[in-house]
């Protein structure tokens, strides 16, 4: 009998050879030692004041509960926001928009200008900035980074991805000033030159590592890249010699208060909510709006939800396709929309009411478009009757010719938990309003076959005309835009495009803004925020203008 | 046995390659793909996905990838993931461990809890013991691992503070993560074993030996439970898929590192090169398990072994 149990165990046990092994990289190169540099004087139009001098100290250890654990962290070809998270702790961006506005700030340029036409940028730099390998980050390190996109196999962000269809070359000027060459003019530089997809990596460093270089990250900013263990985490640990930071955007100039940062991801959010809650990591991001109840009444706990840029949370209403070929019927979904409803039944009335195609956080945003469709459910209701809808006696809901006003809303999983409250107030004033849930790369599939009539959508972008981009027909196909074309718009997009005068610029996107709320193009329904929730522990924590990019610089573990 | 291990191995590959075909073109008829699906809050303009297409390969013709793709795999190249750029191999080697261990853990579980409660269930046929043993079974089938974890998470980890809720750390990390994946296996097991025992309890040769004067310790484990293994061990190499299913759940979850996660994450992106990798991988596992279930036999019952048995 032993020999016979002991088979039955023999066979639980050959699965146990399991290798303790795990894959994981690291640096390979030596981190750089000594000296930093005092910062450099301000400059004329368009600069900082230099940094006050640096404070380290603090220490401790924070861990961060991302969402999804990164497919590389070379900022030149990082595309999600959880990559980004991660590298804009590693690099630094020429420029940075601090936290509350969205207007350039010195990054690792102190001072910067344009031609006439913005085919031509000119950035004056910091002195004696350095890579954590030792490499200077000079004027011929900045070129360098920017000719990647003549040089470079990889495939490029989407911010860089813009660049390449337009850069024609650097110029260095002295050691200290570098011009950057474009062939069309870049009226959005600066803002693309703070995002983080932007950073400034250290070419000759990259060529060095080849096709490992998203893996071995290496930049210049507060915290330097130590390992990482695939599928559990990425380890960074302070960078001593970083000095030249701007406080008002990171806090401190540096170096970093945190000895290491380390990100993990868990994938699924309610896990996400229940690691902080036992104190297995001490931030987290993306908090689901359902757990953000029971988050806030935790006395260990903070929450932080801050308004992103972009185009709002909301459904486009699809011309192409009846009923919504109709102007009426598109102002009588406008006017039937209670956003104060669905801001509290499903938000807990934490975020902020939209109303048109652009958050009110950029200075384009036009406050008219505020009152365009308060929500009034008997004009509504009239608008269909003038439209020939009528109400079916027993069911409520509008019948035309035989046929029903039909709309299927389109939901991506996860993102738009407001379409079945929307769903509800579309059937109070008689719409047959239906949700048809996609996820991920099915729904922009979905979109994009431009056959439902309210795909729900949303963008966090700095660029208000990249925001006006997203109604051109050039993207019909690819499910961004979702309610058709109008070649007034098309006009208003490349006009806009090509402006280089910032108030008749302003003017073009306040008048799309009123033209798309006037055809009723789009049902507008709240500003998107992320919320993180982090220990209280956790002080001194500063956010980019995106509201999104989390600067961990300064902060310390009390 | 030698020729008929090698001849097993040989008819998997086969099978394994046409599984690997046949996922490429199923997820051709899926919509969306791993550009569109990189875009959650932040859009890219038709323009800029086309781009990331072209760069990734993702504009020929399908029959051209999946003669590309047909051509590496008979060479042993499982391709490059589309999100990071690793081969797909050593992707998945490098998360293998993790899930080998929760499952490993988990038939531990099952094993060390299921067969003592069957056999407890059966020698006290019809008593509280036995109602007791098999409620627990029939609740433990029942429960879905994926609440069962949340549970686990939110009593032990979050209120409790015993254990770690996440993490692949050192063995606190694993106990919650293998009960939540195990405790189904537990009960298929418990259940079994004390089917097995019942009929077995009544069979001649028991009486027999019995009537020998053996005690009841010796007729009970020497006799009967030896001859209750065969269907046991066949179940828990069964249950060896149902545990790498279970993994999948499990690991997101307790947000785990393993193929379990990887592959998760891949369906969500698209990603299908590691999607195709990754159930290549789980399959070959089943197979290779099974075949040491088979083998095992040999050892059990040696009417197998001479060839007295079927």
């Amino acid at each position: 009998m032993r020999r016979s149990t002991g088979v039955v165990f023999a066979v639980v046990a050959s699965l146990l050879v399991v290798a303790c092994g795990s894959s994981t990289t690291s640096p390979s190169p030596a981190s750089s030692q000594g000296a930093s540099s005092a910062p450099a004087a301000s400059q004329p139009a368009g600069s900082e004041p230099a940094p006050s001098s640096a404070s380290g100290g603090g220490g401790g250890d924070l861990i961060f509960g991302g969402n999804q654990e990164p497919a590389g962290l070379d900022p030149y070809s990082a595309i999600t926001v959880d990559a980004l998270q991660v590298t804009g702790q590693i690099y630094e961006t020429l420029l940075n928009i601090p936290q509350g506005q969205l207007t350039p700030v010195a990054g690792i340029a102190t001072s910067w200008e344009n031609n006439a036409d913005f085919t031509s940028f000119t950035f004056k730099l910091r002195d004696g900035m350095k890579f954590q390998n030792g490499d200077p980050l000079d004027a011929a390190a900045v070129a360098a980074h920017f000719d990647r996109l003549k040089n470079d196999s990889a495939t490029p962000s989407t911010v860089m991805a813009a660049l390449k269809l337009v850069y024609t070359g650097a110029t260095v000027v002295d050691p200290l000033t570098v011009t950057l060459n474009f062939s069309k003019p870049q009226t959005a530089m600066y803002l693309t030159l703070a995002d983080p997809g932007s950073a400034i990596t250290d070419a000759k460093y990259v060529q060095s590592v080849g096709a490992d270089a998203p893996r071995m990250p290496m930049g210049s900013g507060p915290f330097k890249f130590v390992k990482w263990t695939q599928g559990v985490e990425i380890d960074l640990a302070k960078n001593p010699d970083w000095t030249w930071g701007n406080p008002d955007v990171m806090g401190t100039a540096g170096p970093a208060k945190l000895d290491t940062l380390t990100f993990k991801y868990l994938n699924d959010p309610q896990t996400r909510t229940a690691a902080v809650e036992a104190g297995d990591v001490q931030f987290i991001d993306l908090v689901p709006f359902q757990n953000l109840g029971s988050l806030r009444t935790n006395d260990k706990l903070t929450t932080l939800g801050i308004p992103l840029p972009g185009l709002p949370q909301g459904n486009w209403m699809n011309t192409q396709i009846a009923p919504f070929d109709d102007l009426a019927v598109r102002q009588a979904a406008e006017y039937a929309v209670d956003r104060s409803a669905i801001i509290s039944t499903v938000y807990f009335d934490l975020v902020k009411p939209a109303y048109g195609p652009l958050t009110p956080d950029f200075p384009d945003y036009d406050p008219a478009v505020e009152t365009m469709y308060p929500f009034n459910p008997d004009k509504a209701k009239s608008l269909l009757d003038g439209a020939g809808w009528v109400p079916d006696a027993t069911t409520g809901l509008r019948m035309k010719d035989g046929k029903s006003l039909t709309v299927r809303i389109l939901e991506n999983r996860g993102w738009n938990d407001w379409v079945t409250v929307l769903q509800d107030q579309l059937r109070n004033v008689g719409f047959d309003a239906q949700v048809v849930t996609e996820e991920g790369g099915g729904y922009y599939a979905a979109a994009g076959s431009q056959k439902y009539e309210m795909p729900a959508m949303g963008s966090i972008d700095t660029n208000p005309v990249q925001v006006m981009s997203y109604s051109t027909a050039a993207n019909l196909a690819g499910g961004v835009n979702g309610f058709g074309q109008d070649p007034k718009i098309e006009k208003m997009y490349t006009d806009a495009l090509g402006e280089i005068d910032p108030a008749k610029r302003t003017a073009l996107i306040k008048e799309w803004q009123d033209y798309v709320m006037q055809q009723a193009y789009w049902v507008s329904i709240f500003e998107f925020q992320f919320f993180s929730a982090f220990d209280k522990n956790v002080q001194g924590l500063k956010v980019d203008g995106t509201g999104f990019y989390k600067y961990f610089a300064n902060v310390t573990m009390n | 046995m030698a020729l008929y291990v090698l001849k097993r191995i040989l008819l998997t590959i086969p099978v394994l390659f046409a599984t690997a075909l046949l996922i490429f073109f199923i997820f051709q008829l899926i919509p969306g793909d791993v550009v569109q699906a990189s875009m959650t809050q932040k859009l890219m303009t038709l323009e800029q996905q086309n781009q990331m297409r072209e760069a990734l390969g993702l504009n020929k013709p399908v029959l051209e990838r999946a003669a590309t793709y047909a051509v590496a795999l008979l060479h042993g190249d499982m391709g490059r993931s589309f999100r990071t750029g690793q081969p797909v191999l050593d992707l998945l080697m490098s998360q293998l461990p993790y899930t080998l261990i929760l499952i490993t853990a988990s038939l531990f579980v099952a094993v060390l809890i299921g067969i003592p409660l069957g056999l407890a269930a059966a020698l006290k046929r019809n008593s509280a013991v036995d109602s007791g043993a098999m409620t627990l079974a029939v609740l433990g089938a029942s429960i879905p691992q994926y609440w069962l974890g949340l549970v686990m998470i939110l009593v032990v980890a979050v209120n409790l503070k015993w254990l770690p809720a996440t993490g692949s750390e050192g063995i606190s990390t694993l106990i919650l993560p293998a009960l939540a994946l195990g405790i189904a296996e537990m009960a298929i097991i418990a259940r079994l074993t004390r089917s097995e025992m019942v009929e077995v309890l009544q069979s001649d040769y028991v009486r027999t030996a019995e009537a020998k004067g053996l005690g009841r310790r010796a007729v009970v484990m020497g006799h009967a439970f030896r001859n209750s293994l065969v269907p046991i061990v066949t179940m828990l190499g069964l249950q060896v898929g149902a545990l790498l299913g279970g993994a999948v759940v499990i690991e997101v979850v307790f947000a785990r590192p393993g193929l379990g996660t990887v592959v998760v994450q891949s369906i969500l992106k698209r990603d299908i090169p590691v999607i195709q990798g990754g159930i290549l991988l789980i399959a070959a596992i089943f197979v290779i398990v099974n075949l040491i279930v088979d083998i095992s036999y040999s050892f059990l019952d040696p009417r197998i072994r001479t060839g007295e048995g079927s």
